[in-house]
């Protein structure tokens, strides 16, 4: 297997993350990484995920799942995992079983916007890091929305 | 391109925007291309066809796994304020192998892309992996295939 960058980066987000989620927030995870604990970093009205953030999912024994985007009332909406070999897994939508779904159109702009939303919410996590006092976590995220912005010419 | 086929608009921002340049515009179809619907110009959306149809004979299983990131785009290159995309012709496409897109700059393709690059490289189209920023998902009609194009 492609090692292990990304592997190391996730490993430094997670040792110093400093608490930048709200203490009990539901928040389901996309169906292709739903095997773990889902933390929500990003905002969190009435108990439920809610526009752009990132989402964590720590799973025993290997790097955490992220998925960068946006929520709705608690389910993604529409954002960009990370895979374990360093690509990108972009979702347009879900559909109820929170599986991916793809843009039947096959739009250009629908793949762009995907993006950057992702990347938006990436900004997010960092943003909430940073004020959490917690630079490397901060940095790792600030990273990860370069990476996503440039994903697409 | 410009020579070639002519400018698809006069002005470009950071989003996909709708040619404005009528013999152009003529020349750009929406179509199935057997795994997806793209939108492009009309003989690179006729050579993708017969790629991706060539795909599915030599490589059934690939087939089933192809996914696109989309076609045509008429904007500048992102963050630039002066270059135009190469998608802006609808000459290029980006593709997903099971809903993964490989990262431009990575230098490395998965399997799927490299087996897609070999027979899209018959057919004339050139494969991002070489470019000096290497691109691995995305492909694009070469010189001599856009010769063989008339606006």
């Amino acid at each position: 297997m492609r090692e292990p960058l990304g592997s190391i980066a996730f490993a430094l987000a997670i040792a110093g993350s400093a608490a930048p989620a709200a203490a009990s927030c539901r928040a389901a995870a996309p169906a292709v990484i739903a095997a773990g604990t889902a933390t929500w970093i990003g905002a969190c009205p009435q108990g439920m995920a809610e526009g752009v953030g990132t989402l964590r999912v720590t799973r025993r024994g290997r790097s955490p799942a992220l998925f960068f985007g946006r929520m709705v009332k608690g389910r993604p909406f529409s954002g960009v995992m990370p895979t374990e070999d360093g690509d990108w897994r972009p979702a347009w939508r879900f559909d109820t079983a929170l599986r991916l779904r793809n843009d039947p159109s096959g739009s250009r702009q629908s793949s762009i916007d995907t993006f950057r939303l992702a990347a938006a919410g990436a900004v997010e996590a960092s943003r909430r890091y940073r004020r959490a006092g917690n630079g490397a976590s901060a940095s790792f995220y600030a990273e990860q929305s370069r990476r996503l912005l440039a994903a697409l010419d | 391109m410009i020579a070639q086929l002519g400018s698809p608009r006069e002005s470009y921002s950071q989003d996909c925007q709708p040619p404005t340049n009528q013999t152009f515009k003529r020349m750009v179809v929406t179509s199935d291309v057997g795994p997806f619907r793209v939108t492009g110009l009309r003989p690179a959306v006729q050579s993708l066809a017969e790629v991706l149809a060539e795909v599915r004979g030599l490589h059934p299983q690939l087939y089933t796994k192809l996914g696109t990131a989309g076609m045509m785009c008429c904007r500048h290159v992102r963050g630039s304020t002066r270059s135009v995309s190469n998608h802006a012709w609808g000459t290029a496409i980006d593709m997903k192998i099971d809903g993964v897109l490989v990262p431009r700059k990575a230098h490395y393709a998965n399997l799927g892309l490299q087996l897609l690059a070999s027979v899209f490289n018959k057919h004339g189209w050139y494969w991002g992996a070489t470019f000096s920023t290497p691109d691995a998902h995305h492909f694009e009609c070469g010189a001599n295939l856009l010769e063989t194009f008339h606006a």
